[in-house]
């Protein structure tokens, strides 16, 4: 596995980074691939050493659209990916209730800007992540992306300085990391490979090239991101835990989720929506419990962002 | 299945598959309000199989229903609550509308066809056959696979009508694909099904079999949602499901996989090949509601 083509979010809970703030962007009319161009030096592989702060960044379907993949590439990406969260299927397939609907939500809404990409960052004090947040805004701003900045912290109290046991962590169980990671072997010992992408010419390392298809792995090393804000209203933690079944070690999640003040940002890495995160998610959630927004995103490698950055196939 | 449990299935072709579709959507509140009514009713089922392969140019239309008692006593019961909205969709398949419950019956009895029921019930016999079934096979080949699988367009348009069903117990999972077009698959499919046969008697928990034409359907009226289903189903009865529908396009029969896989390509073979119920009522799950 090279890790240094892995965002770090995916391998690493960035426990030490307790302050987290997720600027999710729309694209609009900016130039989201000049913004990428800047932005991709500051994102987080697996392999960097410990840091005072992370940041790492995914794209919804329409973020990738936005970023030049061709609908042909585009249409290798799974189904519930490209329909989003918000699609009335994802919504029966979540059991959302009327009371969850995208209507309701504080972000990616009906009404509210397009959601394109989800930019995580991760610090060790508020103070820093708010001198990295400035500095990403700023880029933002220059390159005409809109933002909504929305803060959360690490599960486990802030008087306790022991990283806290996530109450949504995976059991201990060994699971295959195909399970979450595209392109390594999963619990069947299969590779899932793909999508693949056109060339482009460039001096920057881009995704492996598979002389089967023709083309470079662009899922290689990325992983589907499940994001959900939900509003606890008073309910324990543990009422959002998605039970998983005893015997099947297919419905896995890698979960990374963190607090906001009032509620949870669920978030959970897959291979496959489908099977994993739907499958276990089928299930009414407690009556006081509000789904407040999320959305199907993909978090490419970091040879995949450096594709995205380039100018043209 | 007890005597008393009667289990009665129609498949007849639409002239109009869209027409026919809108009918279902019009009449389905008015079909489930009924069927809600009737005592003795156990399940009851209206769908649209698609017309989405030059093998099967027509849509048709199925009818299932299981009730207590003779369909001679049954059918006057259905054609008083329900006789109106029935009329109205088998208009669709030229049918002429039931003058009065006698000719309901009728109608009803000349159409109804056979199915193979099947049962999770482990039996010696049928385990034997299936294990020969699969050595045979084995020398044969390493991985079977037969005839090509739907398009992706008619493919999608599946999935997006069973997207949007509903999601609870209860609700049917009606699997349809093509039969293979070698000529051995049919006979080896009916052998297959004959084979099912022997636990019978748990029927209705499970599922039932039906070759109509090109098709082969499976119709179930399951304790759980479709995806906890599949999985179920595909890990208890992995061998019995693989020898029926290893006989249908689409399907990828691999003898030489493990275990764990095979049991995956059935459980998305099995979530993919379904189409939506149009109308539905199931009395198991309405006691699981309330």
């Amino acid at each position: 596995m090279d890790r240094s083509d892995i965002q770090g979010v995916l391998l690493h809970g960035y426990r030490r980074q307790r302050f987290a703030r997720y600027h999710l962007l729309s694209f609009g009319e900016g130039e989201p691939r000049r913004a990428l161009t800047r932005l991709i030096y500051d994102i987080s592989s697996a392999a960097e050493p410990r840091a005072e702060h992370r940041h790492n960044l995914a794209f919804t379907a329409s973020g990738l659209r936005a970023l030049g993949l061709s609908p042909a590439e585009m249409a290798q990406f799974s189904r519930e990916f490209l329909q989003g969260m918000t699609h009335p299927e994802r919504a029966l397939a979540l059991g959302d209730t009327p009371l969850d609907g995208a209507q309701h939500w504080d972000f990616a809404g009906p009404s509210q800007p397009r959601l394109d990409a989800l930019l995580m960052s991760f610090a060790d004090s508020e103070a820093r992540l708010n001198e990295w947040s400035a500095q990403h805004e700023r880029l933002f701003e220059r390159f005409a992306i809109t933002w909504q900045a929305q803060d959360a912290h690490r599960l486990g109290s802030a008087s306790d300085p022991r990283p806290a046991r996530e109450h949504l962590a995976t059991r201990t169980q060994r699971v295959s990391r195909g399970e979450f990671v595209l392109g390594e072997r999963d619990t069947l010992g299969e590779r899932h490979a793909g999508p693949f992408v056109a060339v482009k010419f460039s001096a920057r390392e881009l995704p492996v090239w598979s002389a089967r298809e023709a083309g470079l792995d662009f899922g290689r090393n990325g992983s589907y991101l499940v994001l959900r804000k939900l509003e606890l209203n008073g309910e324990p933690l543990r009422s959002v835990l998605f039970e998983e079944p005893a015997r099947s070690k297919s419905h896995r999640l890698l979960r990374r989720s963190r607090h906001y003040d009032g509620g949870l940002w669920f978030m959970a890495f897959n291979a496959d929506i489908r099977r994993q995160f739907e499958f276990l998610a089928n299930r009414r959630l407690p009556a006081r419990i509000r789904v407040r927004g999320g959305a199907y995103l993909f978090l490419p490698s970091v040879s995949a962002l450096h594709y995205l950055a380039e100018p043209g196939a | 299945m007890p005597p008393s449990l009667q289990s009665m299935v129609l498949l007849l072709t639409v002239r109009d598959g869209n027409a026919c579709r809108h009918e279902l959507d019009r009449q389905r509140t008015a079909l489930e309000a009924a069927w809600a009514q009737i005592p003795g009713l156990h399940s009851a089922c209206f769908a649209l199989l698609p017309a989405d392969d030059p093998a099967t140019p027509e849509a048709a239309l199925l009818f299932e229903c299981t009730f207590d008692g003779l369909l001679l006593d049954f059918a006057p019961t259905l054609y008083q609550a329900a006789g109106r909205a029935f009329d109205a969709l088998f208009a669709h398949t030229g049918a002429p509308p039931a003058t009065d419950a006698g000719a309901f019956y009728r109608f009803l009895s000349a159409n109804a066809r056979r199915t193979a029921a099947f049962s999770t019930r482990p039996q010696v016999r049928r385990r034997l056959w299936i294990a020969l079934d699969w050595l045979r096979r084995l020398a044969a080949s390493r991985a079977v696979t037969r005839g090509s699988a739907l398009n992706p367009e008619a493919l999608e348009a599946r999935r997006a009508a069973v997207g949007m069903q509903e999601r609870a117990p209860g609700v049917p999972t009606l699997h349809v694909a093509l039969i293979a077009p070698e000529a051995t698959a049919r006979a080896r499919l009916k052998r297959a099904l004959r084979e099912l046969e022997f636990g019978a008697d748990r029927a209705e928990l499970t599922a039932r079999f039906l070759i109509a034409g090109e098709r082969l359907v499976c119709l179930a009226y399951p304790d759980e949602i479709a995806p906890l289903w599949s999985e179920r189903m595909s890990a208890t009865a992995l061998a019995d499901l693989s020898s029926i529908w290893a006989n249908t396009r689409g399907f990828v029969a691999s003898t030489g996989l493990r275990r764990r896989r095979r049991e995956r390509r059935l459980e998305e073979f099995l979530l993919d090949y379904r189409v939506p119920a149009g109308a539905w009522f199931c009395a198991r799950a309405r006691l699981g509601n309330a």
